[in-house]
């Protein structure tokens, strides 16, 4: 009975604080709850882009010799691959020869079983096909007759019912059950396609040992949400069929790899959610703690009243355990409808049920953090010791700052950052043969030392402020405060406990948003930058013939930049050769300083310009022929021309090169060098806004199917890893709305409850005489210092925090960025809610303490 | 009825009210805490405040003092030109220290709210500290002071003050009758040297004994 009159009480008389400890918990709730639905949908879609991408789940190649008897699961279909010599087009006279190749064999419901596969470019899919490549090499059109020269038999002839795109061709084309770096290093050149019935009638003859068959599978779908399941049940059953084949064959698992690849990127996404949403929740557990801590003195009054009228220790047990209980309860229950609101409102694809063990571990979260916080404060209140003690201006440290904690943390934290982003540092790591990935957890030490000496620093610096520095808060207050500065800044001068846990928690909560922010915002430049890195440009075209003009002319189309592109040799080392306008090439394409090592994009392009024979090389080029700037490096060309070059500078990443060693020139040296051309030109053409995808499709009408045409759109599909497929402004929104939430409780909630707790002394000062004016020097100088402090300290730290983070998760980032991206649109949010929230709280306590100060005293 | 203080000097009056009355709340809930009162209080009256619980004293107190404004009547300071604002000085029945500040420097918040400089409220707040005795707890905060200590402090900042009205709400309530009889005593010295009227609510007839007029409150009227 006594407990639910007490509780009764505490709800009417004390509901501002109980609702405020149980917002904190519903904030430390709701945070990993959001997270946990965030992850499980992100997951899943992952596994679900991984199973779409890939043309044919597995390829099941019988042994030379052996036949397969065992029955294929799900839906397969028996692909023949036969090696031929060459193929030949003669028309009108002209004879186009190409060189060897393959020829598919192929049922006649291929493309329906596998749709990604292949790709009808013009035709029909009805009959013999080429591959793209291999039709603009015969000139070969839909009708065109072409010869195939057949190893030991005489040559035939095929009429070619259309032209297709392989997406696939690599894994299509792959050597099955070699290990990756055996792998051909590129599919082949010419590819023609039959139906099997002709395939078998062209080379069922030709020696066995230039012949293969396959069984393509393609499995049932219904796999784990989560890619690490899935690719534990795809994987097994690979092996389970390669045991039953008992060495008939062998399964290449391209569904298998690609899982592989999600499960890696799956767990670099928990590892980014955890590192970014850990801080979230340690704030709003002390967000609660100090929220709690507030009504202290209250607290010890209730309580003494309590004890007076002979309130046993159980009881006071029992009591606080019931307030426990209901807080705990309240913001844990509160916590998670916030999380299925948020997974509700981000359309994610899992709710609350789907990621269970988050949900539960939340709320357990919720539960604790009531026992850590409330139930502590409400058995002995923090007022109850502190009250012995007298308020010293500029007295001891508390413990941790006494003995420099936030300095060793601080030291500690730069020495294990530096230990564990060393170069080849990888945080997670993927075992060769092994279906475990593990995780470095070592490294979150860095960031996570960092939070908390920059939290203690940041407490540190407020209460030397508040005491020893006292004459700058006397001397910012004085606009208001005139001859009352003193008294403002002695004045919170002896609340500076408070006071600087008030400043340390609304810092971190600044520091908080500004971190995840700025990452999640240099994440998702990076990911265009990679897409810009493959694609070059918006929109690339090859294999054309069109001009600049033509294509400038394509509407959407806002600038064309030529690439020259061929191949050299450097030494005996076949290199790709890029030959660039300087004066133009950094409009037109992303060029990161990181790019160029010891220099900058415009340095690198400026010796470039300044020396039309100058060239950048690999690093490993360099290494190789111990290069210095300004030595002579004669290329051969193709076609066996020797160009000389100076050594100008290295580069390590350019639009469309490969990963490895190449070259960049100046295209007009490249020109004059070779007037036949040293290779073909590709163009790369911004837009001026519109969807590069819609104006590729333009520049495909005029240009036909034989133009190699790529946008940015389709290229960030097909080259990002899943975790980039998984987009990123879903978590930067559950981040920006929940640390908002936390910035927006850490100032203006823990300044109005604690100007609610010093009602009486604006009262009193009222009695005195006080103007409203001179009140509000009190309220105002208290904002004021909340907002500078949170503002410098804040940013300071989330600065810091968000470099580090960006090297700790440098694994994340294809290419490393050369530089942080500021998050605007956040900063500005975030200074939005400072403006709203800080002045409201000072106008709510100064509307406050404008009350008749006898109502007032008579209250309290 | 209306009072009239007797042992005043001569001149204008401190404070004068009009058959004042005062209602908290409104319609069935309202409660009139006092009504029909009419006094005057000349410069150097010295009166005791008497009645039971709930008679409104408290309020005829803070009407007095400008802290509350009647519902009905007028509270005329002719003395004051009618602007009570930091002229009357206050001590309250419970402690009444702002927590934050010294005793020295609750002493001279007022006179830096008036508009003093800093060295000079200091120094006025020094003084008066040691003219009730108390000048060794100047720094002392509010929570290492006793009862009787702060309630000093409180009459130290209502001396530094000047005031030309004192209002004491039962001083004395949480005091031992020894301190207690001090206390008043000081009040009535520091009222005394400044000629300034002075008003004690007290329940307490020892505490009455020392002051020469008695007023008596019932059900929020005065009787003479």
């Amino acid at each position: 009975m006594l407990t639910i009159l007490w509780l009764r009480g505490l709800l009417t008389r004390r509901g501002g604080r109980l609702a405020g400890a149980a917002a904190g918990i519903a904030l430390a709730v709701a945070l990993p709850a959001a997270l946990g639905v965030f992850l499980a949908s992100a997951k899943a879609t992952m596994t679900t882009r991984s199973v779409a991408r890939v043309a044919v789940d597995w390829q099941v190649e019988a042994q030379p010799g052996a036949k397969i008897s065992v029955p294929m699961p799900g839906t397969s279909r028996q692909v023949d691959f036969a090696q031929f010599d060459g193929l030949e087009n003669r028309q009108s006279g002209r004879t186009v020869p190409t060189g060897p190749g393959r020829a598919l064999g192929l049922p006649g419901d291929y493309a329906t079983v596998f749709p990604g596969q292949m790709r009808l470019l013009t035709g029909t899919a009805s009959g013999a096909l080429l591959a793209q490549q291999t039709a603009a090499n015969l000139r070969a059109v839909p009708g065109s007759t072409i010869i195939v020269h057949r190893p030991g038999l005489p040559d035939a002839q095929v009429k070619i019912a259309g032209v297709v795109e392989l997406p696939e061709a690599d894994s299509l084309f792959q050597r099955v059950g070699a290990p990756p770096g055996a792998q051909p290093t590129a599919p082949p050149d010419n590819v023609l396609i039959l139906p099997s019935s002709e395939w078998h009638a062209l080379f069922d003859a030709i020696p066995r040992d230039r012949v293969r068959t396959q069984f393509h599978v393609r499995l049932d779908h219904r796999l784990p949400p989560d890619p690490a399941d899935a690719y534990i049940k795809v994987t097994g059953a690979a092996r389970n069929l390669e045991v039953r084949m008992a060495g008939t064959g062998l399964a290449g698992d391209n569904l298998g790899a690609a899982l592989g690849a999600a499960r890696e990127d799956a767990l670099y996404s928990q590892l980014l959610f955890v590192f970014l949403g850990v801080p979230g929740v340690v704030l709003a557990i002390l967000l609660t703690a100090s929220i709690t801590r507030v009504g202290a003195v209250r607290r010890a009054a209730d309580q003494a009243l309590l004890r007076t009228r002979g309130a046993s220790p159980a009881t006071f047990l029992r009591l606080a355990l019931a307030e426990t209980l209901a807080v705990g309860v309240a913001g844990a229950v509160v916590g998670l409808g916030l999380a299925a609101l948020t997974g509700w409102l981000s359309h994610s694809t899992a709710g609350l049920g789907g990621a269970a063990g988050w949900t539960i571990a939340s709320a357990v979260v919720g539960l604790l953090v009531a026992c850590g916080t409330v139930l502590p404060a409400a058995l002995r209140p923090a007022g109850v010791v502190a009250g012995r003690a007298p308020i010293t201006i500029g007295g001891r440290m508390p413990v941790p700052l006494r003995y420099g904690l936030d300095l060793v943390l601080i030291a500690a934290s730069l020495v294990v950052f530096k230990l564990t982003s060393g170069t080849g540092h990888q945080l997670v790591l993927v075992p060769e043969g092994l279906t475990q990935i593990s995780v470095d957890y070592w490294a979150f030490a860095g960031p996570a030392l960092l939070w908390a000496g920059a939290g203690l620093l940041m407490w540190r610096l407020t209460r030397l402020l508040l005491g020893p520095g006292r004459a700058i808060v006397a001397r910012l207050s004085s606009p208001l405060a005139g001859r009352l500065a003193g008294t403002v800044a002695v004045s919170l001068a002896r609340q500076a406990g408070p006071l600087s846990r008030g400043v340390t928690m609304a810092a971190l909560a600044v520091a908080f948003v500004l971190s995840t922010a700025t990452f999640n915002a240099t994440y998702r430049r990076q990911a265009l930058v990679d897409a810009v890195l493959t694609n070059g440009a918006d929109v690339t075209v090859t294999r054309s013939t069109a001009t600049e003009a033509q294509l400038s002319a394509v509407p959407g189309v806002s600038g064309v930049e030529p690439l020259q592109h061929g191949f050299a040799y450097v030494g005996s080392d076949l290199q790709d050769l890029y030959g660039v306008r300087p004066g133009t090439v950094l409009a037109a394409t992303h060029l990161q300083d990181t790019y160029f090592p010891g220099d900058t994009a415009a340095g690198a392009v400026k010796k470039l310009a300044a020396r039309p024979d100058a060239l950048l090389v690999s690093q490993e080029t360099v290494n190789d022929f111990q290069l210095r700037p300004g030595d002579l490096l004669r290329l051969r060309t193709q076609d066996g021309r020797i160009v000389p070059f100076h050594y100008a500078g290295i580069v390590t990443e350019f639009p469309t090169a490969p990963r490895d060693s190449f070259l960049v020139a100046n295209a007009s040296y490249l020109a004059s060098a070779c007037p036949g051309g040293c290779g073909s030109t590709t163009f790369l053409i911004s837009t001026d806004g519109t969807a590069p995808h819609l104006v590729a499709d333009r520049v495909r009408d005029r240009l036909g199917p034989d133009a190699g045409i790529t946008d940015l759109d389709t290229t960030r599909k097909v080259v990002g890893s899943s975790l980039t497929a998984v987009d990123l402004s879903g978590l930067s929104a559950i981040e920006l709305g929940y640390g908002l939430a936390l910035a927006a409780a850490a100032t203006g909630l823990l300044l109005i409850l604690g100007f609610t707790e010093r009602r009486r002394t604006f009262a009193l000062a009222r009695v005195l005489g006080a103007r409203p004016r001179q009140l509000g020097a009190f309220i105002w100088t208290e904002v004021g210092l909340v907002a500078l402090g949170a503002t410098v300290l804040g940013a300071a730290a989330g600065w810091a925090l968000a470099q580090m983070l960006v090297v700790v998760l440098t694994g994340v980032f294809d290419p490393a960025p050369d530089q942080l991206a500021v998050p605007w649109g956040q900063v500005a949010a975030m200074a939005a809610v400072g403006l709203i929230v800080l002045p409201a709280a000072g106008a709510l306590a100064l509307r406050a303490a404008r009350r008749p100060p006898l109502t007032v005293l008579r209250d309290l | 009825m209306g009072v009239t203080g007797v042992t005043g000097v001569m001149g204008r009056a401190v404070v004068t009210c009009q058959d004042v009355a005062r209602t908290y709340g409104r319609g069935s809930k309202a409660v009139v805490a006092v009504h029909g009162v009419s006094c005057t209080l000349a410069p150097g009256d010295q009166v005791a405040l008497m009645g039971p619980s709930g008679s409104g004293k408290t309020t005829l107190l803070h009407l007095l003092a400008g802290l509350d404004r009647p519902t009905t009547g007028t509270v005329a300071w002719p003395e004051l030109d009618d602007r009570p604002r930091g002229r009357v000085g206050v001590v309250f029945q419970g402690p009444s220290l702002l927590p934050p500040l010294d005793a020295a420097e609750n002493v001279a918040l007022p006179l830096l709210i008036a508009g003093l400089p800093d060295v000079d409220a200091r120094a006025m707040a020094l003084r008066a500290l040691d003219s009730v005795g108390i000048g060794d707890l100047a720094g002392k905060l509010p929570q290492e002071l006793s009862g009787g200590q702060a309630q000093r402090v409180a009459v130290a900042r209502v001396l530094a003050g000047s005031p030309r009205l004192i209002i004491a709400d039962e001083p004395t309530a949480q005091l031992d009758s020894a301190l207690a009889a001090r206390v008043v005593e000081l009040l009535i010295t520091v009222a005394r040297r400044l000629t300034a009227a002075l008003v004690i609510a007290t329940h307490d007839q020892m505490i009455a004994g020392l002051l020469p007029i008695h007023w008596r409150m019932r059900d929020g009227a005065l009787e003479c």
